[in-house]
């Protein structure tokens, strides 16, 4: 190319990068139909691989197969029967009823239970490192939350299970040496609602400490020193200038983790087994077949709580989300 | 490992850069602070966190027949298990083609996409991180009765080809359909990794001097942006990685066998060592993989600012 | 020229569609090429494809070609078949033996439920299971579902009516009794010999069932067995629920999981589960120096026959069918008689007892169990029963 060519090509291509250049009106269009071409395979793939099946558990969640009378056909030995297909709503009142009533209640609690304990604890683990002289401790913490909030799953699940499971390193320990049996004296046993909970304060506590390590941050010591010198104490302090800033904050942070120990599976699976009353487990085990007849869609209904408990509770989360961006930016 | 991913929503950088502390210790002064309830937090944190792994490892290395210690049940890891299940080894293959897959795809799908947006259509990203974030919403769990419906939908009319298609891609020995769901699960933290990685290396400038400069795309693409964007997209191939082989709840309620975290749930294992064995080996080598990058990263970031 | 973003989005875009669709057009043409292939070898070699359709040997060509086809077909799909249970191990070494015919066992710890998710999911694989080994209910449903290939044994005569479907889509293979397997020396000495004697304050924490009532077939049949023994019958499990519900607040049920580990390790010394895999444990166990005795209760007799089924979209026709063949053969070496070795009650027995083809010894080995009235529930009140378990059983051992 030229110089001269080059000099040239490159003043049109300046004019076309400008973002508002105006240039012909069919130049314009055919680029912005061909950009949005590009976005195709993005939302297409969402559309296929996820709308598709949200909308398959929408829709089934409300619909029955009541089945006709067999008739053997003669030739094949195989049972004819017509089938009929209608809209109900018995699929989600019976989800909600017997051990699946048991489930939704018990996961609820299990969840609330977590959250409050692992922020709480969270919390403060991310003061006590924040606040402390040495550098190399934050590191260290902070590195080894990141590492641990991604556990969980079945390898956690073992570890706990190797740990304090009926056999586990402390319960043997507590009963040769101590006489103390950790299931009938301590009335504490792995597989059970409160060891799911035990185990999942493991990843649930990490993940606060790195939600609220920057926000504890974010508080500048301008604050507690004016805060100071207007003569509050340290509870006015938490009171009424870090706590409200640090609310939002807290509070979404919560709600994380309430839909993340709602939502769980693995580990509390390894943990208690396949029919054990907490929902995720209730849904894998009726998709596995163990449903009564003309309760095939119990699935798909167990499915819609589970989005109709965690949607609102994101939806207030990402509000909360924006609000803590105010004062600690 | 990752039971939810709720934690790599917290991360976009796994592991943060060293951060400048604009606060140094010594400004924080009595009115935010006290060192004893400190320490007995730090230590209850610390017995609980390390106790477990500790306590699993001495489990693991407990010899019930003769006393002492063995290291049988690692030895054990690597032979056949007895009920007819595939090794330690396929598994962890298995697994890890997946997950490589994954990484692939998502990063195929999400990469142009995101530099699309944010080069073409700044106010579609509002729709499209609200889009990502719909994985959070609808957990696993949820994503895969709707996925088991759709199967048994498509599978009313065998004739079809819908039907061969589905067929084809959940077949056991090139389970694509995980890799599709996987790519869903892990969208919204490689989207938020890649949307800190570009944005904060002006990617317009870059776009527009290397075009100026007679650059094809091909070029702009990968000989300018994919370097500068190196610490983000291999942040997002991490992530996907621990999330794929970490990955439980799908693959399991769709019956598939052989993926790592199935494999070992159905180990036979008389005692529980060698599960043990197996979630302690491959926690460590998370760790330890992690940590490499971590360090790799600070490394860059030293390298950077020095 | 179109120098922008866009531009590249957009060749992005096709390209991605165009793998898109060359993987689709590869998919199809390989399953279509797959089915012509086996069209092809079937008219040429009188028909592996028309043994999928055969309903007997001899509607498909006598037992040689059946034979010959399975053969040829080399290999055969289990599913859900552990090598312990029941006597199978020595059952697949001996066909493995005869024909030459190799056994893939996939997920050997799966469940019912998990055998018929993989007859309807993995139509046209290779790995598609062949045969099916299920619990009565879901032979039934599996029946009105489509899931079968009618077959009809050789020996199909000696099966009772009410243990077959009338046009061959399933059929029954051998059963037992609910017992109570035991390991005396960590319970004190003095093993449960009734149900009724569960109560008993000394078995604290010893009691267990093998699975959750709700999902497991073995637990299910010894919640029923718990409830006849409390005055229960076959309209009404509710007195077992009771039962347990008593047993978990005096603290004598243990919910743990039962796992060969815990029963080794004493965590789980009462186990109440089918009396072949008690006695077949028992075996096992001797080696590990452990003594585990196991007893039928008089009081709650609860016996079930499990079911075999030919999948209708099994991968080895031919070698289905000869499996089922096999496993139907009065033969010393065949199934019926390895059943009776593996501590079960093989379907054929009352005939095989009649013709003198029963192998004496290891009947010897079976408990002797008086059940002048066989406890047999019709469908319906099956499912009238695991209704009342799944609603209420949770809330009963919280």
């Amino acid at each position: 190319m030229t110089s001269a060519g080059r000099v040239e090509s490159e003043m049109s291509t300046q004019v076309e990068e400008l973002p508002k250049a105006r240039g012909t009106g069919s130049a314009r269009s055919r680029r912005l139909s061909f950009g949005w071409l590009g976005l195709v395979p993005f939302f297409g793939y969402v559309f296929l691989v996820f709308m598709v099946p949200i909308g398959f558990i929408l829709y089934n969640a409300f619909r029955k197969t009541v089945h006709g009378a067999s008739v053997r056909d003669p030739v094949t030995q195989q049972f004819v029967r017509t089938d009929h297909t209608s809209f109900t709503g018995s699929n989600v009142s019976n989800s909600l009823k017997g051990v699946y009533r048991t489930a939704v209640v018990n996961s609820l609690q299990l969840s609330a239970v977590v959250a409050i304990i692992g922020a709480v604890v969270g919390v403060l683990l991310a003061y006590a490192v924040v606040n402390s002289k040495s550098n190399a401790l934050r590191q260290i913490v902070i590195a080894a939350a990141a590492v641990t909030a991604n556990f969980g799953g079945i390898p956690l699940a073992f570890l706990f299970i190797a740990t304090v499971g009926n056999a586990g390193m402390v319960t043997t320990f507590l009963k040769d040496h101590l006489n103390i049996s950790l299931q009938n004296d301590l009335h504490f046993q792995l597989a059970t609602t409160a060891g799911v909970a035990l185990v999942y304060l493991y990843f649930l506590v990490p993940l606060m400490v790195l939600v609220m390590t920057p926000a504890l941050e974010g508080l500048k010591p301008q604050w507690a020193e004016a805060a100071e010198n207007l003569g509050a104490n340290r509870w006015h302090y938490w009171r009424y200038v870090a706590g409200p800033v640090l609310l939002p904050n807290f509070l979404g942070s919560v709600l994380l983790l309430f839909c993340s120990s709602f939502s769980a599976y693995a580990t509390a699976y390894a943990l208690v087994g396949d029919s054990f009353p907490l929902v995720p487990i209730q849904i894998s085990s009726v998709l596995s077949g163990n449903v009564l007849s003309g309760q095939e869609n119990l699935g798909a209904a167990l499915a819609l709580d589970m989005i109709v408990i965690v949607l609102p509770l994101t939806v207030v989360y990402q509000l909360l989300q924006r609000r803590t961006s105010r004062w600690l930016a | 490992m990752t039971s939810t991913g709720y934690g790599t929503a917290a991360t976009p950088d796994l592991l943060p850069e060293a951060p400048v502390d604009q606060h140094p210790p010594g400004k924080r002064r009595k009115i935010a602070s006290g060192s004893w309830p400190r320490w007995i937090i730090l230590t209850v944190a610390a017995i609980y966190f390390i106790g477990p792994l500790l306590a699993a490892i001495s489990f693991t290395v407990q010899d019930h027949v003769h006393g002492g210690v063995t290291f049988s049940a690692y030895r054990q890891i690597f032979t056949t298990p007895a009920n007819g299940q595939v090794g330690f080894t396929t598994a962890l293959v298995y697994s890890l083609e997946i997950a490589v897959t994954t990484i692939v795809l998502t990063l195929l799908l999400l990469l142009p996409t995101q530099l699309l947006l944010h080069l073409r259509f700044p106010r579609v990203r509002g729709l499209v991180e609200v889009i990502t974030l719909l994985p959070l919403v609808f957990p696993p769990v949820v994503l895969v009765v709707g996925v088991d419906d759709v199967f048994t939908w498509v599978g009313k009319n065998t004739h079809s080809p819908l039907y061969k298609v589905i067929s084809y891609i959940r077949q056991d020995s090139h389970p694509y359909i995980l890799v599709f769901l996987y790519v869903i699960l892990a969208m919204p933290f490689v989207y938020r990794t890649l949307d800190a990685g570009i944005r904060s290396i002006d990617s317009r400038t870059l776009v527009e001097a290397s075009r100026n400069l007679g650059a094809g795309w091909p070029t702009v693409l990968f000989r300018v942006l994919v370097p500068c964007l190196r610490t983000a997209l291999i942040n997002s191939a991490f992530l996907c990685f621990a999330l794929v082989m970490g990955e439980f709840t799908i693959s399991k309620i769709l019956n598939y066998t052989k993926p790592f975290p199935v494999w070992l749930y159905q180990l036979p294992t008389t005692s529980g060592q060698v599960q043990a064995a197996v979630s302690v080996f491959s926690l460590l080598l998370v760790e330890v993989l992690l940590l490499v990058i971590g360090a790799l990263n600070w490394r860059r970031a030293v390298e950077k600012k020095g | 020229m179109e120098n922008n973003v866009a531009g590249r989005g957009v060749r992005i875009a096709s390209a991605a569609l165009a793998a898109g669709a060359l993987l689709v057009s590869v998919a199809a043409c390989s399953s279509s090429k797959s089915s012509t292939s086996a069209k092809s070898s079937g008219t040429t070699s009188s028909a592996p494809v028309s043994w999928s359709t055969a309903q007997s040997a001899t509607a498909g060509g006598g037992m040689d070609a059946l034979v010959a086809a399975a053969k040829a077909e080399g290999t055969l799909n289990l599913i859900a078949v552990p090598r312990t249970w029941a006597g199978y191990g020595a059952i697949i070494d001996a066909f493995t033996a005869k024909y030459g015919i190799k056994i893939n066992s996939e997920n050997p710890d799966g469940s019912s439920g998990d055998e018929i998710n993989a007859v309807k999911s993995t139509k046209g694989q290779s790995s598609a299971p062949d045969v099916v080994d299920i619990g009565n209910s879901y032979a039934l449903s599996g029946a009105q579902e489509g899931d079968f290939a009618p077959y009809k044994v050789a020996t199909w005569s000696a099966i009772p009516d009410a243990q077959k479907d009338a046009g061959g889509l399933w059929f029954s293979d051998y059963g037992g009794y609910i017992a109570i397997g035991c390991n005396a020396a960590k319970v004190g000495g003095t093993c449960p010999k009734t149900i009724k004697d569960l109560d008993n304050p000394a078995y604290k924490g010893d009691v267990a069932l093998n699975g959750d009532p709700t999902s497991a077939n073995a637990a299910f049949e010894a919640v029923w067995a718990a409830a006849l023994a409390n005055g229960g019958s076959a309209t009404n499990i509710q007195p077992g629920i009771d039962f347990f519900k008593k047993l978990n607040s005096e603290r004598i049920f243990n919910k743990t999981k039962v796992t060969p580990a815990t029963v080794q390790s004493g965590e789980t010394p009462i186990v109440l589960d089918w009396d072949y895999l008690n006695l077949g444990n028992a075996a096992t166990l001797q080696k590990a120096g452990i003594t585990w005795t196991t007893a039928v209760p008089s009081d709650g007799l609860v016996s079930a026959y499990y079911a075999q089924a030919v999948s209708i979209n099994a991968a080895h026709p031919a070698a289905a069918r000869l499996w089922e063949e096999f496993l139907y053969s009065q033969d010393t070496s065949a199934g019926q008689n390895g059943w009776i070795r593996g501590f079960a009650r093989p379907i054929e027995l009352p005939a095989m007892q009649t013709a003198g083809t029963a192998d004496t010894t290891a009947l010897a080995k079976l408990p002797a169990v008086t059940d002048p009235t066989p406890f047999a529930p019709t469908p319906d009140q099956v499912s009238a029963a695991k209704a009342v378990v799944t609603q209420k059983w949770a809330a009963a051992v919280a």
